[in-house]
């Protein structure tokens, strides 16, 4: 067998005489931190603080369910770490494990050597792209169609033909639509949010006028819609824009937004997501000008790409950040205001008083709620939605096992790792069927797509809604 | 690492197909793993030394069976290829990290609960079992297992049982061993043993030699451990924490001496010097410690009336040399009390940016009234050395940890930072201590082992032999080879 490989580490020190004698004449840090640029050596700066003591292992989904240690942030760091001394050969297989990831930060939240994770994972995904390039799908995903929202509009009008052809309606939920033959690998048939046409601009009940504000208009509430809510379902949107209305405020929704960009920076394509950032920075000016103003998210996912990816990762602290935000016109003091004022749309209903309002609870059945990742752990939203619910469900709130645990969606990583992805999300919908209760809440239209395949697949007959049309039903006849 | 970079082809160089396919034969083949990128990721622990200088298996296994470990085994010694058994990889001695290739056993993935017998009071748990979830799953029953490494939520109680590690409760319930009343065995030669006896629930026994013993502690150099008999005991009604602050170390030493001396028994002591109080304040905004040059933390636990006693009694002994003493018993207080501790080991990053906590001399035990000297000697190092080396530890039983933060881009920093593990192991050995108390010998402690044990070591080498004849089970750790080296 091999020993080349290990007869160092089998010495150890052997004796007190200074240096030299433990048969280490240069580490990985110390050798390509040498030779490299200013990016490589403060990826490397930040790659030693993981001091490798494991507790990723305690905290990653994607771990729990696979149990392989190349999964967790301390393997995929330690291949990243071998890539980049030259000892590893950059390839598929190496992009594909650094992708075996749901972006959720738990492990960079949970590090205790505060090691920044989510900076390693997309700098990292991103050196490694830039050598060998996209795989194929991922590329025609991420850069032909999210990065290019024509093409975005033109592939659901087509995929709704698909879908009129090849798919029927869900028997529990008629916006999902289930394809009539199973999917290899998945193994079942796939359920879709049924493509719609494009989004009327303003909710019907607003354009009548109705509404006096209450904050001045210059406050306005701004909402990104995203582009699942805005393809699939955009009655999402029209009850964010109803909610906000009754709470008094001017409600905004801009021409001209694009794909957050967080596919694209997921999949270690920075070029792409720093264009579309820049794309929706410059549909937003203006619109937020005063203090009052809040932009307000339906997919918290989207939530974190503004409040914490763009300044922090994308034109903060990952290569070519900074020249890119020259590049785009922009400044980090305008990017930082459009995060500091990014919040989930649910989170800013209950914060803004819509409790009130609400007129007793508008269903009768027992509902059930699942955290989204991005919205419990990086936007720190968690009692607001069950205040909420246990407000508004008439059969009473059922907390599931395990509130904390992921669907497995992750956006492209239920494309990329199909198996992974369908394991988690059997397990988390097994635990949500548990409960009984009829609907299944949740505040990420994610979430609730991918979620309406696992309960189909459970086969209890329960279906999935976003917090925001409960929110919005719960406000009676007044709209 | 391995001589080529070549991670296409589906093994490294030198590792043997023969052993590879026999193996595919025995575990399904989706847990024989032998990819260069999976392989990888079992070449390091948490120590400074896998950091620098990894040791690559030549295939990794993931067993869910004690027949399919006994299997495992048998064909690595049919084949005289080592076997080196891993929990959750959280040792900082690189002891899970193969020294000369070979088998890596994964055993995380058998992670069963098989036996609640709480009525006898004891379980029957699978290596894997992490020990934050075995807690979780006794604590509502109303029963705990004490030991409470830092590592609880992710490290497994195989690996607990392989290095006898502790924690912070030592100082009243003790080690791992203490609990482990049998222990199913895989020998070196692939024969499945029962330690303790065969079909015992008995909670004591003296019957013949105390084989449990032996292989708790033993690192895996004796046998791969795969299924425990444990024993837990009643969770305590009630916690409480006493802190104290004191202006000089010494002083905070002397008190711990009159806390045993008043007849007190605390769960855990354990105390924080000034560079570690000083990274717990940066970590938490906000928390504030009293000014001094070391803090003390007590744990006192039991029915509630003992905790108010305990805990009223404790702070007047500290009263004595401390300038502030403060206690708790309700949770909410408890935990503000406690959370510098809890913070120090993630705080300890913030004492120098651009730089990383390194696993080295970091698990040193003296005499406890050495402790006060022990902790200046360390700070004198690091002044030497030129890199803070934070100090924290459990003083109830004189066990320090010391964490020097350095930056491992600097080639002569990385040396230094090897020379000041040696000194502080040194430092132990000179005032009568021990170079670990909790952590274990693997790699990095090899070479003390002749001068901490001298003759005995040969005994132990003697056991080593009897046992292994080939030393296939993971070679190369505690000094159990010829020349000190494994």
């Amino acid at each position: 067998m091999s020993t080349a490989s290990a007869g160092g580490a089998g010495q150890g020190p052997s004796g007190g005489q200074g240096c030299g004698q433990y048969g280490i004449v240069a580490n990985v840090f110390e050798r390509v931190s040498a030779v490299a640029g200013e990016d490589v050596r403060s990826l490397l700066g930040e790659l030693q603080k993981c001091m490798r003591c494991g507790q990723c292992r305690a905290s990653c989904p994607v771990f729990a369910e696979s149990g392989r240690e190349t999964d967790v942030a301390r393997g995929k760091l330690g291949l990243l770490l071998e890539e980049l001394g030259g000892d590893l050969r950059p390839d598929r297989e190496l992009y594909a494990r650094l992708t075996r990831c749901v972006n959720c930060g738990r492990c960079r939240l949970e590090c205790p050597s505060g090691a920044d994770t989510g900076y390693m994972l997309l700098e990292g995904r991103c050196l490694l792209q830039r050598r060998i390039g996209l795989p194929p799908v991922k590329a025609a995903v991420v850069r032909g169609l999210f990065g290019r929202p024509a093409v975005l509009r033109a592939a659901a009008a087509a995929l709704g033909l698909v879908q009129a052809l090849l798919f029927r309606p869900s028997p529990v939920d008629p916006r999902h639509v289930r394809s009539i033959w199973r999917l290899p690998v998945f193994g079942q048939r796939m359920l879709l949010p049924r493509m719609r046409k494009r989004r009327p601009a303003t909710a019907p009940a607003l354009a009548a006028g109705r509404r006096q504000y209450v904050a001045p208009a210059d406050a306005p509430v701004v909402i990104y819609p995203g582009c699942l809510v805005d393809l699939g379902y955009p009655e999402l949107l029209t009850a964010a824009q109803e909610v906000f209305a009754r709470l008094g405020r001017r409600v905004v929704v801009p021409e001209g937004l694009v794909c957050c960009g967080a596919p694209a920076a997921y999949a270690g394509d920075a070029d792409t997501a720093r264009r579309l950032a820049a794309e929706n920075l410059k549909a937003l000016a203006g619109h937020l000008d005063s203090p009052g103003s809040r932009l307000a998210f339906l997919c918290p996912s989207c939530a974190v790409a503004f409040r914490h990816d763009y300044p922090a990762y994308l034109f903060g602290r990952m290569s070519g950040g900074t020249e890119a935000l020259a590049a785009a016109g922009l400044t980090m003091d305008a990017v930082s205001d459009v995060a500091a004022k990014s919040v989930d749309a649910t989170a800013l209903a209950w914060e803004l008083g819509i409790g009130e309002h609400l007129a007793g609870p508008p269903i009768s059945a027992s509902v059930t709620y699942h955290d989204p990742c991005h919205l419990r752990r990086l936007l720190g939203v968690h009692s607001q939605p069950r205040e909420a619910l246990r407000a508004l469900a008439g059969g009473g709130f059922r907390e599931a096992p395990r509130p904390d645990s992921c669907c497995g969606f992750g956006g492209t990583f239920a494309l990329e790792h199909v198996a992974a992805s369908a394991q988690m999300l059997d397990r988390r919908a097994g635990e949500l069927a548990s409960t009984g209760a009829q609907l299944v809440a949740t505040a990420c239209p994610g979430c609730m797509a991918w979620l309406a395949n696992g309960l189909d697949r459970a086969g209890g007959g329960q279906r999935t809604v976003h917090l925001i049309e409960l929110i919005a039903r719960g406000l009676g006849g007044g709209v | 690492m391995t001589a080529s970079p070549e991670n296409g082809t589906s093994r490294p160089a030198g590792a043997s197909s023969a052993l590879v396919r026999s193996l595919r034969a025995l575990v399904s083949a989706e847990r024989v793993l032998t990819r260069h990128q999976d392989l990888i990721v079992y070449s390091y622990d948490a120590s400074f030394l896998t950091r620098l200088k990894p040791g690559l298996p030549d295939v990794v296994v993931q067993p869910q069976t004690t027949a399919e470990v006994a299997a495992v085994v048998a064909a690595a010694a049919e084949h005289g290829v080592p076997v080196t058994p891993r929990g959750a990889g959280t040792a900082q001695t690189g002891g899970p990290v193969p020294a000369r290739g070979g088998v890596v056993l994964d055993l995380s993935r058998m992670n069963r609960v098989l036996e609640t017998d709480l009525d006898n009071l004891q379980v029957i748990v699978e290596p894997g079992v992490v020990h934050a979830t075995l807690n979780a799953a006794l604590e509502p029953q109303g029963f705990f297992f004490p030991p409470d490494p830092g590592s609880s939520q992710m490290c497994t109680i195989g690996g607990m049982v392989a290095g006898n590690t502790s924690g912070m409760r030592a100082v009243k319930y003790g080690a791992t061993a203490e609990y482990v009343l049998g222990l199913e065995v895989v020998l070196a030669d692939g024969t499945v043993i029962t330690t303790g006896g065969l079909r015992s629930r008995a909670l004591k026994s003296v019957s013949g030699y105390d084989l449990t013993r032996l292989f708790v502690g033993s690192e895996g150099t004796l046998g791969v451990i795969t299924r425990i008999r444990l024993k837990v005991i009643p969770v305590p009604e009630r916690r409480g924490v006493v802190m104290a602050a004191f202006c000089s170390i010494e002083a905070a030493g002397e008190t711990v001496i009159d806390v045993f001396r008043a007849r007190l028994r605390p769960a855990a002591i354990e105390i924080m010097d000034r560079t570690a109080c000083r990274a717990a304040m940066l970590h938490v905004p906000g928390l504030v410690l009293p000014q001094g040059e070391g803090v003390l933390f007590f744990q006192v636990d039991g029915p509630p009336p003992a905790v108010t006693y305990e805990a009223e009694k404790l702070a007047a002994v500290c009263r004595r040399r401390a300038n502030h003493v403060e206690w708790a018993e309700d949770p909410a207080r408890v935990n503000a009390l406690w959370q510098a501790r809890a913070v120090v080991g993630a705080a300890s990053g913030r004492v120098r940016e651009e730089a990383t906590r390194v696993c080295a001399g970091e698990d040193i035990c003296v005499p406890i009234i050495q402790v006060p000297a022990a902790l200046a000697a360390i700070q004198e190092i690091s002044r030497r050395h030129g890199f803070p080396i934070l100090t924290y530890g459990h003083i109830g039983d004189g066990n320090l940890h010391a964490a020097p933060l350095i930056d491992m881009r600097d080639l002569a920093e990385v040396d230094r930072a090897h020379q000041a593990a040696d000194e502080i192991h040194r430092l132990a050995l000179r005032i009568n201590g021990t170079t670990t108390a909790e952590h274990g010998v693997g790699l990095v402690r090899a070479a003390y082992m002749d001068e901490e044990h001298g003759p005995a070591l040969g005994v132990m080498r003697a056991i080593k032999k009897a046992l292994d004849p080939a030393g296939i089970m993971n070679p190369g750790k505690m000094g159990l080879g010829r020349e000190g080296r494994g």
